[in-house]
């Protein structure tokens, strides 16, 4: 038998229009109804789980959600190896081909309340705020999409690999539930994503996707099939193994410093490299590389190996991007840009910028061969939101507080709040149209 | 990170051990992080003793 590298993924969306509770749970004609007890029971099947409602957010509406954790958009593979969410829902088989049906134009997300036993450090949980309408709904793709919350309250013995946990496999199983009522129903539209033989003269480009992992962490954290990476070099992988969901995030940490599931599995530029590929450049694919080295040997060591993978794959082009813009990460990033253009692969990296002052540095650090940069947005924003008519993840009176030693707020009031504290308010990946500029 | 300190204008750079720990490492036995720590701190001692001129020089 010849090795099959025909790696080939048809994508059909089922566009949600609306969302109902149902006696049943089906999808006819853009209407996804719900059995509410069915969903609530699949997700009570978790013996950490104690209690479990479900509701629905949607666009333009005055309804806030708080304590958001992670989003993912409801996928189900109809034919070919493995499932959505390989390793996790599934053994963990290379994903990537075949058919999978995705329900667009809506998310499951989970709001979950938990007593969290790590409550402080770069690993300790945190919340984000969701909000339908106003500024903070302009500028997160949650805004503009029907959100399926699904409200969990955890035992108070949990751990936090425990949590992390629960709250994951009710959020894939929600979603994969929900994706699965596409079987046998007609599709609206298809996108057939392979990276087939092309024109050998078009530009050989290839994405380098970095994430920030700590080695004393719990293990808990981004995740390829199902595995925790913590301490690995970099890893390449065809871009449609994203789309079938094979990297995770924490789902303890549901604010805008780290992107959530849901961005990995519309990562805007891997997407952008599908479809522009055999058209204007050759898409090799890409590369997953662990940042947040302890020291600086480390990240060269990291950075070397990512790209000398580069190199080897005879890339005349990469593109970097990364899930922060923190001093620690940023090394990292810079480092690789610099050891590509060592290599001969020309570099474009794709970034937000601090902002913080007027005065403050855009970027924590720079070396001279980062010369062709994409600005992408500002970190630190804050947003003034106008009081919410309905809120989801709490009862009237109950405060909540983005992390654990912060000062609890009433979410039924006006609030002013920093764009990272808002769920997937901070665009890593280059979704949206913003950019920074000077006057 | 003595590539940022020197990107900063720092003059005199003593590399320590890595970010969360600069001048030890809990991963070794105690007493070779105690002697490893008093190495670091001598270093950055004796390197404030000496000119560094005006650029950047690491002490290793």
């Amino acid at each position: 038998m010849s090795t099959n590298i025909n790696i080939r993924l048809e994508l059909a969306s089922f566009p949600v229009k609306d969302v109902r509770f149902s006696r049943q749970t089906t999808y006819n004609n853009g209407i996804l109804e719900i059995n509410k007890e069915e969903i609530v029971a699949l997700i009570l099947e978790d013996r950490n789980i104690v209690s479990a409602d479900l509701d629905v957010a949607f666009p333009n509406e005055k309804t806030r959600i708080v304590n958001v954790r992670d989003v993912v958009e409801p996928r189900i593979k109809v034919s070919g190896p493995g499932c959505v969410f390989p390793g996790i829902l599934c053994t963990p088989i290379t994903v990537g081909e075949g058919r999978t049906h995705r329900l667009s134009g809506v998310t499951v997300m989970i709001s979950a309340e938990y007593r969290p036993t790590l409550k402080s450090g770069l690993e300790s949980q945190k919340t984000g705020i969701a909000d339908m309408w106003g500024p903070a709904a302009a500028d997160s793709p949650i805004g503009s999409s029907i959100n399926i919350v699904a409200i969990l309250k955890l035992t108070d013995s949990v751990t936090e690999i425990e949590a992390y946990t629960s709250i994951q496999l009710a959020e894939l199983k929600v979603a994969q539930r929900l994706a699965e009522t596409t079987k046998g129903m007609p599709h609206e539209s298809i996108e057939i994503f392979e990276l087939s033989e092309v024109d050998p003269s078009l530009p050989r480009v290839v994405c380098i996707c970095s994430y920030p992992s700590h080695r004393e962490s719990p293990p808990i954290g981004v995740a390829f099939y199902g595995m925790i990476i913590r301490d690995s070099l970099p890893t390449l992988l065809h871009p449609n193994e994203l789309l079938d969901g094979a990297v995770t995030t924490d789902t303890r940490r549901g604010w805008s410093g780290r992107a959530r599931t849901w961005d990995y599995m519309n990562h805007p530029l891997v997407l952008g490299l599908l479809r522009e590929h055999g058209k204007r450049l050759n898409f090799l694919g890409v590369i997953l590389q662990r940042s947040r080295f302890y020291s600086e040997a480390e990240k060269r060591v990291a950075a070397e190996a990512t790209s000398q993978m580069a190199r080897l794959l005879k890339a005349d082009g990469a593109l970097i991007v990364s899930e922060t813009p923190s001093g620690n990460n940023f090394m990292d990033t810079t480092f690789t840009l610099q050891a590509c253009e060592r290599k001969g692969v020309k570099t474009v990296l794709l970034t937000i910028e601090w902002g913080e002052t007027e005065t403050a540095d855009a970027l924590p650090f720079n070396v001279p061969e980062a010369d062709a940069i994409v600005s992408i947005g500002r970190y630190v924003r804050e947003f003034k939101l106008e009081a919410p008519r309905k809120v989801i993840g709490v009862k009237k009176g109950q405060l909540v507080s983005t992390e654990t030693l912060s000062t609890p707020f009433d979410p039924w009031g006006e609030l002013t709040i920093m764009a990272f504290d808002m769920a997937m308010s901070v665009d890593y990946f280059g979704y949206t149209y913003r950019t920074c500029k000077e006057y | 990170m003595f590539s940022m300190a020197k990107l900063h204008g720092v003059r005199r750079i003593i590399p320590g051990v890595a970010i969360p720990h600069p001048c030890g490492d809990p991963r070794l036995p105690t007493e070779v992080d105690i002697a490893l720590r008093r190495q670091i701190v001598q270093k950055a001692l004796d390197a404030l003793q000496t000119d560094a001129g005006d650029s950047a020089t690491i002490l290793g």
